[in-house]
């Protein structure tokens, strides 16, 4: 079993872990130009790689309408088949998971159709949040049903 | 007469309900939790036990009633079930008022479901009810209640 290696995405409180490998670039937050952005974005994020729509979130994963003076970064994240986001964030770190077995998969009563929580890893006193990048495209951005 | 030993717990002011002797695990106070997002509102919260195991945190009140009640300083109930015979332990973390006692209950204490509990969320996973010191105590089936099909239930109410 190969190791995981992990984006910490911290904001208010959450840690969000996330694959290290759709991590396109992190930037500081001031790159995000506001103006008119769809559905619960608060900009874009405009780099010379690329632009990503900004999605800043609170502890409960509501999204912000302002970008707080202490989410000072801003990680963009690729999708290879859909649409690309960002996250505005406090800080970013790495992390790499070496055994699965410290992946604890939320149990049926807490995984709500469309909660992009997999599973959680205690590390020290944090408890972090895993997610892929599919489900929390999926959960920023749902698709509309035809 | 069948006697049968139990757990009341004091979930809420107006909500008393028994578990079985053997599905208590222990009792715990001052105990860290950890929000998860995204999960319903009744279960948003985890706790970890034995420093390995994630346990789900549930606050049933909030199905028994709309208001739900605020629990200033709960206990938390570590309660153990299981899928099915030789499947794995599951536990569960339940919020209550006050310590666990243990009870022992007869046949003729059988009683209806209370007409709140008829109309709450609550209601599939009530298998049973009785009465005890003239107050009506339900049996849930834990199983039922930490099921994704309860889950889907309990969401979309």
């Amino acid at each position: 079993m190969s190791a995981r290696s992990l984006a910490v995405i911290s904001f208010d409180g959450v840690h969000l872990l996330i694959p290290q490998q759709a991590v396109a670039t992190i930037e500081m937050a001031s790159s995000i130009v506001k103006g008119d952005t769809p559905g619960r974005t608060i900009g874009n994020l405009k780099t010379k790689a690329g632009e990503w729509p900004v999605y800043a979130l609170t502890a409960d994963f509501k999204s912000r309408v302002d970008c707080p003076p202490n989410y000072r970064y801003c990680v963009a994240i690729n999708h290879e088949n859909r649409e690309a986001f960002s996250i505005a964030c406090e800080e970013v770190s790495a992390l790499t998971i070496g055994n699965d077995e410290e992946l604890k998969p939320l149990q049926a009563c807490m995984r709500t159709p469309g909660n992009p929580i997999e599973s959680v890893v205690l590390k020290g006193d944090k408890l972090m949040l895993l997610s892929n990048v599919e489900t929390m495209q999926e959960f920023l951005s749902p698709r509309v049903a035809a | 007469m069948t006697t049968t030993q139990a757990w009341l717990l004091e979930c809420g002011e107006s909500l008393s309900i028994a578990i079985g002797f053997n599905e208590m695990v222990e009792l715990l106070q001052n105990q860290n939790s950890y929000s998860v997002p995204g999960s319903p509102g009744y279960c948003s919260r985890v706790l970890i036990w034995q420093e390995s195991t994630v346990v789900p945190v549930m606050d049933i009140t909030s199905l028994h009633s709309e208001d739900g009640e605020n629990h200033e300083n709960p206990y938390i109930c570590l309660l153990k079930y299981q899928q099915a015979p030789q499947m794995p332990l599951q536990y569960l973390a339940l919020l209550v008022n006050t310590p666990p006692r243990r009870i022992e209950i007869d046949d003729d204490q059988a009683c209806e479901l209370p007409e709140e509990i008829v109309r709450s969320t609550l209601q599939p996973v009530a298998v049973s009810c009785f009465l005890y010191e003239d107050k009506p105590v339900v049996i849930l089936d834990l199983t039922y209640l930490c099921s994704a099909e309860f889950r889907d239930l309990a969401y979309s109410a």
